[in-house]
């Protein structure tokens, strides 16, 4: 038994338990803060993913090359290195990742500023009873 | 009938089981599920080549990350660090009247934690400011030190207060006014590239090779990208510090009221 595949195929079954915990978290719990973690808890596994995707198992180096220039070095680079475009990809999920974040945060701080709740339960059946009231008055 | 709750419980636990039968099978496997293989990186091949070489045409950037990120797909950071602003600018927008009020008092921290934080901030500070500039040739860039700087202005409001950092430290017009001129300078640099390319009519797209007029020890400088990466930095560092001391007065007064 290779111990490096093992150790690497638990690494992969992992970050797969972590998503499948954090879809659960996020159907299931009905605090809308706690489904913003479950969110945040899902782009940071598939980040990690993403980048799993990238590494090579055979002698893998960093993606940079060398100063001064060293030729072979950078015909090494074409074998040995791991992925650079996984890694330059999820920068950007970050960034986004972030900036929704951010802006989900607000809105359900506003939300709890205006209906003094976060409970999604409790938001529905205010917004049902409000519903009710209009058809009455109707 | 099951009830709501324990329905619930037991589909967390099916996913487990799932998880725990698939691990003992894969721990019998002797295969790796996803092939972390070298075959087949034609793109990636691409992006070593030309990143990279003082006899050739390239972006003239040894860390390759950086050159994909600010070079070979620019226009899309730049869209990407545009989206960031919007989404901080959204957040100030609901929450701007608490801005321009006095913020709450808390207490600070002991003696101790505040010694340690005036040593270790100021190297933090220059870890942040050397992964931005240093960007071209190693890994980091304006985006990781600009998170550690904007890192360094949370601490400093735990460990004093967050009135005394609002008050004497930084302002939000001043951190506002820093993020404007980091988009704008990313923007320029950007707009001046894209322009140089049209006159000029080259093969190759918006390059650094316009910008390079310092030469060190044989091999040029891509002074582009130094200047992207201290642009971001400052306008990552200044958005993360604005939307920490909002969420933070944010909460205060939602938990006060």
């Amino acid at each position: 038994m290779n111990q490096q595949v093992l150790l690497l195929n638990l690494f992969l079954l992992s970050i797969i338990t972590n998503i499948i915990i954090a879809v659960y978290g996020f159907i299931w719990r009905p605090n809308l803060v706690k489904k913003i973690i479950a969110l945040t808890i899902i782009n940071d596994s598939v980040c990690v993913l993403l980048v799993y995707t990238g590494y090579r198992t055979v002698n893998p180096v960093p993606p940079v090359h060398k100063i001064p220039y060293n030729i072979s070095y950078s015909r090494e680079l074409l074998v040995r290195s791991v992925d650079p475009l996984v890694q330059a990809f999820v920068l950007t999920a970050i960034v986004i990742g972030l900036a929704f974040t951010i802006f989900l945060s607000v809105m359900a701080l506003r939300i709890y500023e205006l209906s003094g709740t976060v409970n999604i339960h409790k938001l529905l059946s205010i917004e049902v009873f409000e519903r009710e009231v209009e058809v009455v008055e109707e | 009938m099951v009830s709501k709750v324990s329905r619930r419980v037991i589909v967390l636990f099916m996913l487990l089981a799932i998880v725990v039968v698939s691990s003992i099978v894969i721990s019998s496997l002797n295969m790796l599920l996803i092939p972390l293989t070298i075959e087949e990186r034609v793109i990636v091949d691409y992006f070593i080549k030309y990143s990279y070489n003082p006899y050739n045409l390239s972006t003239s950037t040894p860390a390759i990350v950086n050159a994909i990120v600010w070079i070979f797909r620019g226009l899309d950071t730049v869209y990407e660090t545009i989206v960031f602003y919007t989404s901080i600018v959204v957040s100030l927008s609901i929450y701007y009247e608490y801005l321009t009020e006095a913020s709450r008092d808390r207490h600070r921290l002991s003696l101790i934690p505040r010694t340690v934080a005036r040593v270790s901030l100021v190297a933090a500070l220059t870890v942040g400011v050397i992964l931005a500039i240093n960007g071209y040739l190693s890994p980091g860039g304006g985006f990781q030190g600009g998170a550690i700087v904007s890192a360094l202005i949370f601490t400093l409001a735990i460990l004093y207060s967050t009135s005394y950092v609002l008050s004497y430290k930084v302002n939000y017009r001043q951190l506002i006014i820093l993020r404007s001129i980091g988009l704008l300078g990313i923007l320029s640099i950007m707009t001046y590239l894209v322009v140089h390319t049209i006159i000029a009519k080259p093969i190759l797209r918006p390059s650094t090779i316009y910008l390079q007029w310092l030469v060190v020890n044989g091999h040029p400088i891509p002074i582009a990208i130094i200047l992207y990466n201290i642009f971001e930095l400052a306008t990552v560092a200044s958005g993360f510090a604005i939307l920490y001391l909002v969420i933070i007065v944010a909460g205060y007064r939602v938990s006060s009221s």
